[in-house]
């Protein structure tokens, strides 16, 4: 009996006859050690001529290496800080670079259109209207305007690092409700359509990413305003009559959003620039059909 | 009483010259601060038991240190970096405390 437990119990006891010195004597055994073969030798070889010194140094560097890792801890803290807003800074003044850039980009097409008018008196009509429906012109009239904004309250406290929450648990309002009444407005036959001010074109997009709703890389936020230009009683009348309203208006007596559209009579939607597409070409056909540039524009406009 | 001129004039170096750390040093040093508080306190309590060699404290304190920043760098090689200091910090925390419990002792008779 006792032939079998002995094997088992060997490693267990060792291990906790460590866990217990561990706990039990945790001053360094080499002063023991050293004390003992100190009293056993002759005193005068106990100490030496290089103990106070070493001893002296020791304590400076223990001293020193508190002070540093104090310092370290509470400079490193302020230096974090100050990077964190000089990102920020960095960030500011590149925003302010690109919207100059792009008012000045706007400003240089108003001029080349201006210029390209004054060259080609016959056409103007026509390529103003493109450029109108590709948002690439600065609009006016009568509209629609929607407003759609989250409830008073935050649907649920933040549970976590603000940030961290997507945006599906944080709002109310998606990305998708604001496309379906972009879409429907659309639909209904509006000529020009903005959200928070950002004109929409043909290859833009509303989508969310984290707790945002981006519509063209812009990160928007709750108060949406959706405009849309166009004969604005069919539109209202449309819009109103849609199944997307009826939704809003149904999250809005649940959820406590914030759901409105009125007809407006002068609205000003802003121009963007327009990236120009593109046209895949056959690669292989030969030298000949290589005329990318024949773009759809003889045809009707689509609307 | 060597001891404690020497870790004033320590500190006042360090306060006077503020010696800035090099960065790929940074993250042993809080280990290294934990592991010298370890010899520390070991010296201080040999001194009370009377069996304090100079040469033990110096050299355990070196050592201490190099071996604290030596696992820490090795577990930061290996990815278990946080795990392995967390594990430095217990075994040097419960001797701090054991040696503290020996000078309480020592001094208050309790």
């Amino acid at each position: 009996m006792a032939g079998t437990t002995q094997p088992e119990a060997g490693p267990v006891n060792r291990t906790t006859a460590m866990l217990d010195d561990l706990l039990n004597n945790p001053l360094d055994p080499g002063y023991r050690l050293a004390f003992q073969s100190a009293q056993g030798s002759p005193p005068p070889r106990s100490r030496r001529w290089w103990d106070g010194p070493v001893l002296w140094l020791a304590c400076v560097a223990v001293g020193l290496l508190l002070v540093v890792s104090y310092q370290q801890q509470h400079r490193s803290a302020p230096a974090r800080e100050a990077a964190r807003k000089d990102l920020v800074v960095r960030v500011e003044r590149l925003q302010a670079a690109g919207n100059a850039l792009d008012a000045r980009a706007r400003a240089l097409v108003a001029e080349v259109a201006d210029l390209r008018n004054a060259q080609l008196p016959g056409k103007g009509d026509e390529l103003q209207n493109l450029e109108l429906e590709s948002g690439s012109l600065p609009v006016t009239g009568p509209g629609v305007q929607i407003q759609l904004d989250e409830p008073p309250a935050p649907t649920s406290a933040a549970n976590g690092r603000p940030g961290t929450t997507p945006q599906e648990q944080v709002a109310v309002l998606h990305d998708r409700d604001i496309r379906a009444v972009v879409n429907q407005l659309w639909a209904a036959g509006a000529e020009a359509v903005a959200v928070n001010g950002l004109r929409l074109t043909a290859t833009s997009f509303i989508r969310f990413a984290g707790e945002s709703v981006l519509v063209d890389f812009q990160p928007i936020s709750a108060p949406y305003t959706i405009e849309a230009i166009g004969d604005r009683n069919g539109l209202l009348v449309a819009f109103a009559d849609s199944g997307i309203a009826r939704q809003l208006k149904t999250m809005a007596a649940v959820e406590g959003i914030t759901f409105r559209f009125t007809d407006k009579s002068g609205l000003r939607l802003q121009s963007v620039t327009v990236t120009e597409p593109h046209y895949a070409g056959p690669g292989t056909a030969g030298p000949g059909t290589a005329s990318p540039s024949s773009s759809p524009s003889s045809t009707e406009s689509p609307r | 009483m060597i001891a404690a001129i020497a870790l004033v004039i320590g500190v006042l170096l360090g306060i006077i010259f503020r010696p800035t750390v090099p960065l790929w040093l940074e993250p042993y040093l809080p280990i290294a601060v934990v592991a010298a508080l370890d010899a520390v306190f070991g010296g201080v309590r040999a001194r009370l038991d009377g069996i304090f060699v100079a040469k033990v404290f110096v050299v355990s304190f070196v050592s201490n240190v190099l071996v604290a920043a030596l696992i820490v760098f090795m577990g930061d090689k290996l990815g278990v970096g946080g795990q392995l200091s967390t594990a430095v910090v217990v075994v040097l925390g419960i001797r701090i405390f054991g040696n503290a419990a020996a000078i309480r002792r020592h001094l208050f008779r309790a």
